[in-house]
This record gives structure tokens, C-alpha cells and sequence, in this order.
């Protein structure tokens, strides 16, 4: 039976930053908070595999102060024991310091024959974190994976590149990170939700990790940010009648 | 001088990487690893010092992370360039947590200021740039806007090396199956039309498709539609995937996120087509029908056609 650890990212909606028309500044204060995007098809693909096959899911999540109103949210999706790390040290960690964290206390949660991440986080999107953390624990690293099965302890593994599909098998531990195409990730319904509250969950300390400070120092160090933007006409076309709407549009072509 | 080294899967990339290396190096040497032999002789002829293949056991292009990050290990270069395919980035990533070092993916600029190492990358699903300094060894993967062909430089035959590559990985190989590539370079091409999941199922695409050829247009899709598999895999446009800079990109029921758009915003004229007044689409459009996509796809066909 599947033994699986899955990491979840809670990040800002990226939906919610708007971009200052003069300085270009980023203003980030009505933003809300979510389960990265893939990370929840992520979530979803290892509960589907316990479902099926038995064994357990746990999540383990890095990050600051408000990581842990993402509890709630994450174990409605199915998983059955929720880790968190809360440290200051997220707001300005790289996918170096992240993945040292996040290794160091999968360590803490006993023993896996999976870890599973998304491709990448819907905020900095730097496709790293699996393949570290496969680096830093010392298992094999399977990216870019479209399927996942469990056959009798094997791991068997559908890996997407460019002009190729690999047909992986291993056995774990190993760390895997997934496509989004792997499954749709379910939303919860209210009895999920009532029933997330009642599973445990564990707060670890950066300071039981066993780091130096050097370990959770960023790598790369941000120098600034600025917001892109693209000059639009923003010209409406809304009659009635689609024929008439078909014309102006290629009126205003014929003139671009 | 500290060197910069570049990692490719095939030499008509590692070209394109010398021209990029040539922004940061000095006078360091400038040092190729690919995981290809096809094509090196190209490379030995394209300014650089040394050359070196791995060739793996087992054909995984990541059996070679022990053995690259051996090397860097003790040679410490300045930086290390790799190329952004999927096996490029896992390689890349890899290294850097074997190393213990900082990796940017997907840089869509490299500046060398006195020493250290710049970046400019997309962050928030492209609504903006973030700029960062990197520690050394600094490693980074480039994003294909990047590469752009190389002049051949004609200088001296590098040398080259084989090195054999052993991941000693515990993962089997059960079969590979290649995949059908889309022929189109969407990057190339003056008129796109992209479906978004507007469009309720794969036969509404003969319609589409209709429309797009009265166009002369090609046609691709956001990445909702890429994981229903009814395109070849990976020809959807934005972040993740293709950036296109078409005269004309007409987007039918695409939402308009910003992943979607991040990789049309060198398009000249962008036209949408959503029933939904609110979609965040027609923000960033020249053009906005608010209206049923499939009353406006037959009508632009009749009236494409009248023309
Ligand atoms: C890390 C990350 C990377 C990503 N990278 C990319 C990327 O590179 N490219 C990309 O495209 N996406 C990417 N995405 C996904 C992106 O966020 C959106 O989910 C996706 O672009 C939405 O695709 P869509 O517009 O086809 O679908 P939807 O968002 O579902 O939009 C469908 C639209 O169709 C409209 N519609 C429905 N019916 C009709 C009708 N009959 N007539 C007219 N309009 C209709 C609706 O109003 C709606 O606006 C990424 C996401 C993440 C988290």
C-alpha cells in the first residue's frame, strides 16, 4: 500500500495583484491566499491512488504566518494527516531554501514510499522543488509525470518530454512531480470540509529541523520586481446581431 | 577568469546557448556538455574550449547529473547554462541542490554585473518580471526566447571529450514512445487562432478550423484545452508553453488568465471572442466580441468568405 507524502505550496491568487500604472509596483494587499494550482491536481493524484489501492497521504507545507488557514482547505481534499512548517524564513525563500526545508521535515513525518509535487507553483513557477528534493533525500527524481500507478510496490510512472513518453517503474522511496493533466482535482464538498477539521495535523519548528543558518539563506537574492504590461485598445463590440459585430471587427482589421 | 559552462540535449540549441554565453562570459572558456554526438561537429567549430558528450547506459539525459555535478563541484564555474526542456530543467535543478547553489529557470535575460550573475524571469504567471542576483556557482536555464542562431565563428576546432554517464538509477526503463510534434512554428506565424474551453468539445474544432483557414491562420490553444490531448502535445500558447508575436491572434472562449496571456503580449492586434462581458481576456484585447462564440465563428466565415 502506498505510503505518500505530497507538498503543497499556499500562495498569494495572482489574480488578486494588481500593477501600478506609473511605477509599475505591485500591490499585493487585497490578495487572497490558495493551494497553488497544481498542487491540488498534485494532492488529488495521490489521494486517487490510496483510494484505490490503500496506504495513506500526508501533507507537508512551508511557509509564512498564513500557512496555516491552509490546513482546512488541504485536507478536505482527501489527504489524512496534514505537516506544517510556519517560518518568516518562507517570505524571502528561493527553491534552495525551500527544498532544504521541506527535506529535512519529510524526514520528520517517518517513512514514504512517494513524495509528490506539482510541476511548478503558480506563483514563481520555477519547477525545481521536486527535482531538489529528490537531490537532497537521495532517491531517484521522476518529473513531468502524466500518470501514476501502483502495481504490487512498483511505481509505475507515465513521464511527458518534449518529443517523448517514458514508461517508467521503481521502487520507492522516490520523489515524483506531476502535470497537471495527471487528474482533475475534486472540490470539496461541505462533508469534506466539516471532516478535514477533525484530522490531525503538526506544526514543525524550523529550529527541530536541524538547518544551519546558511541552509536557509536564499541563493537568489530578488533585486526587485516590476509589473509587465501591454498597451490594448479595448474596443467593445457588443450588437445584437452578430453579423453587424462581424463586420466592424473586420472594419477596424482592414484598418490596423 | 571563471568559466561558463552550457548544457544542451542537441547541438543546434548549444549554438544558439554559445551566442547567450557570450552576454556573461569574460575571459573565462567557454565549455559545452551535450547529451547528444549528433551534430558536435558544429560545436567543436563555434568559439568554445572544450567539448564534452555524455553518453548514458541506460539514454536518459539525466544520468549525467552526478557526473556534471561532480565536475562543477571541482572546477567551480562561473556559470552554468542549461537548456529549458523538461529533462534540461530536472538536470539543472538537480545539480543545484547537489551543489548547494541557487538556480533560475526559464531567465528570460543574463547580465554579468562585476562578477555576479543577473536574471530577469516571469513571476506571477507573467504578470510581472523579477530581477535577482545570483550566488556562484550560478545556474541557470534559459528560456527558448533566448536563443536565437549563433554566427558560426570559424575559430579553432575545440576539443572533445566522451564521457560515460552512469545515473546508477534505480528506475527501469519499461519503453519510450515517441511523440507526434505539431509541424507548425507557432512562434513564426502571422495569424494564430487559439481556442480556449469555450469550445465545448473536440468536433467544434472542424468549425474552427474552417475559420482559420479562411484566415490563413493557424490554430492553437490555451493549456485547459492542451490536457484534453485534442492538439499534439504542447502547441498551446503562454507561460508554460509557446510565446507568439503574430500580426493577428484571435483568442475564441479563452478566459484570459494571465499564465494564457503572458505569452501573447508581442501579438500586434489581439481580437476576443467570450460570452462572458466579464472575462479578463477582454483587458488585454484590442478587440472584444461579447457574444456566443458559436454564432460568431459561422458568421466570420460567411463573411471571410464574401470578401
Ligand atoms: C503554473 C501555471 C502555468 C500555466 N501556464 C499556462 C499556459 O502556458 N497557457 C495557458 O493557456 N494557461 C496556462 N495556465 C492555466 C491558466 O491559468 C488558465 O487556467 C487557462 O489558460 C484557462 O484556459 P481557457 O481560457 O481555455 O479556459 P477557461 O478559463 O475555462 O475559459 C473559458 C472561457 O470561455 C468562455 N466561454 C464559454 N462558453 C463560451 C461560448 N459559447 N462562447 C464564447 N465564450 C465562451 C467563458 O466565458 C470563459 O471565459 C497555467 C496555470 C498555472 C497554475
Amino acid at each position: 500500500m502506498p505510503n505518500i507524502v505530497v507538498c503543497y505550496k499556499w500562495v498569494i491568487n495572482e489574480q488578486d495583484i494588481s500593477v501600478k500604472e506609473d511605477t509599475l509596483e505591485l500591490n499585493c494587499s487585497r490578495a487572497k491566499y490558495k493551494i497553488s494550482d497544481y498542487d491540488r491536481n498534485a494532492i488529488e493524484a495521490a489521494v486517487r491512488l490510496c483510494e484505490k489501492y490503500g496506504g495513506s497521504v500526508r501533507t507537508v507545507s512551508y511557509g509564512d504566518e498564513n500557512v496555516k488557514a491552509s490546513l482546512k482547505d488541504a485536507l478536505s481534499r482527501g489527504p489524512a494527516e496534514a505537516y506544517w512548517i510556519e517560518d518568516p524564513s518562507s517570505i524571502t525563500a528561493d527553491s534552495y531554501v525551500t527544498a532544504n526545508v521541506l527535506a529535512a521535515a519529510i524526514g520528520k513525518t517517518g517513512a514514504y514510499d512517494m513524495v509528490v509535487c506539482a510541476e511548478g507553483s503558480s506563483d514563481t513557477y520555477a519547477q525545481q522543488t521536486g527535482a531538489r528534493l529528490a537531490a537532497l533525500l537521495n532517491v531517484p527524481a521522476v518529473t513531468y509525470a502524466m500518470e501514476l500507478d501502483w502495481q504490487d510496490g512498483n511505481i509505475i510512472v507515465k513521464r511527458k518530454l518534449a518529443d517523448i513518453v517514458e514508461i517508467l517503474q521503481m521502487k520507492g522511496p522516490v520523489v515524483i512531480s506531476v502535470l497537471p493533466e495527471i487528474c482533475e482535482p475534486r472540490i470539496p464538498g461541505l462533508k469534506q470540509v466539516l471532516a478535514a477539521g477533525k484530522k490531525p495535523s503538526t506544526r514543525l519548528n524550523v529550529s527541530e529541523l536541524s538547518l544551519s543558518d546558511e541552509q536557509l539563506k536564499p541563493k537568489n537574492r530578488l533585486i526587485k520586481i516590476k509589473g509587465a504590461v501591454s498597451e490594448r485598445k479595448h474596443v467593445l463590440i457588443k450588437e445584437e446581431d452578430m453579423a453587424k459585430n462581424v463586420d466592424k471587427l473586420l472594419e477596424y482589421l482592414r484598418v490596423e | 577568469m571563471r568559466d561558463i559552462w552550457i548544457y544542451s540535449e542537441s547541438a543546434a540549441v548549444a549554438t544558439q546557448m554559445i551566442a547567450c554565453a557570450g552576454k556573461i562570459s569574460q575571459t573565462g572558456k567557454l565549455r559545452v556538455f551535450i547529451s547528444s554526438e549528433d551534430g558536435t561537429h558544429s560545436i567543436v567549430r563555434a568559439g568554445v574550449d572544450e567539448v564534452t558528450v555524455f553518453r548514458s547506459a541506460d539514454g536518459r539525459a539525466e544520468s549525467c547529473v552526478e557526473a556534471l555535478s561532480a565536475l562543477a563541484q571541482t572546477e567551480r564555474p562561473l556559470a552554468i547554462l542549461f537548456e529549458s526542456s523538461c529533462s534540461g530543467k530536472e538536470i539543472a535543478a538537480r545539480c543545484a541542490a547537489i551543489l548547494g547553489t541557487g538556480l533560475v529557470t526559464d531567465a528570460l535575460d543574463i547580465r554579468n554585473n562585476e562578477g555576479i550573475i543577473e536574471t530577469d524571469r516571469m513571476v506571477y504567471g507573467g504578470l510581472a518580471i523579477a530581477t535577482e542576483a545570483l550566488s556562484s556557482p550560478s545556474l541557470i536555464t534559459l528560456a527558448a526566447s533566448l536563443y536565437t542562431p549563433a554566427a558560426a565563428l570559424g575559430a579553432a576546432d575545440a576539443s572533445l571529450r566522451i564521457q560515460e554517464a552512469d545515473g546508477g538509477s534505480a528506475i527501469n526503463i519499461v519503453d519510450r514512445l515517441p511523440i507526434e510534434r505539431a509541424s507548425v512554428d507557432l512562434t513564426k506565424a502571422d495569424k494564430i487562432v487559439c481556442v480556449g474551453r469555450g469550445v465545448g468539445k473536440k468536433d467544434d474544432l472542424n468549425l474552427i478550423y474552417e475559420m482559420a483557414a479562411a484566415l490563413g491562420a493557424e490554430v492553437s490553444c490555451t493549456r485547459a484545452i492542451n490536457e484534453y490531448q485534442w492538439f499534439p502535445p504542447e502547441s498551446y500558447i503562454g507561460i508554460s508553453g509557446f510565446k507568439v508575436r503574430p500580426s493577428l491572434y484571435i483568442a475564441i472562449g479563452v478566459s484570459g488568465q494571465i499564465q494564457h496571456l503572458s505569452g501573447i503580449r508581442d501579438s500586434k492586434t489581439v481580437v476576443a471572442v467570450n460570452n462572458s462581458e466579464s472575462a479578463p481576456i477582454f483587458a488585454s484585447a484590442d478587440y472584444g466580441i461579447v457574444g456566443d462564440l458559436y454564432d460568431f465563428v459561422p458568421c466570420m466565415i460567411t463573411a471571410l468568405r464574401k470578401n
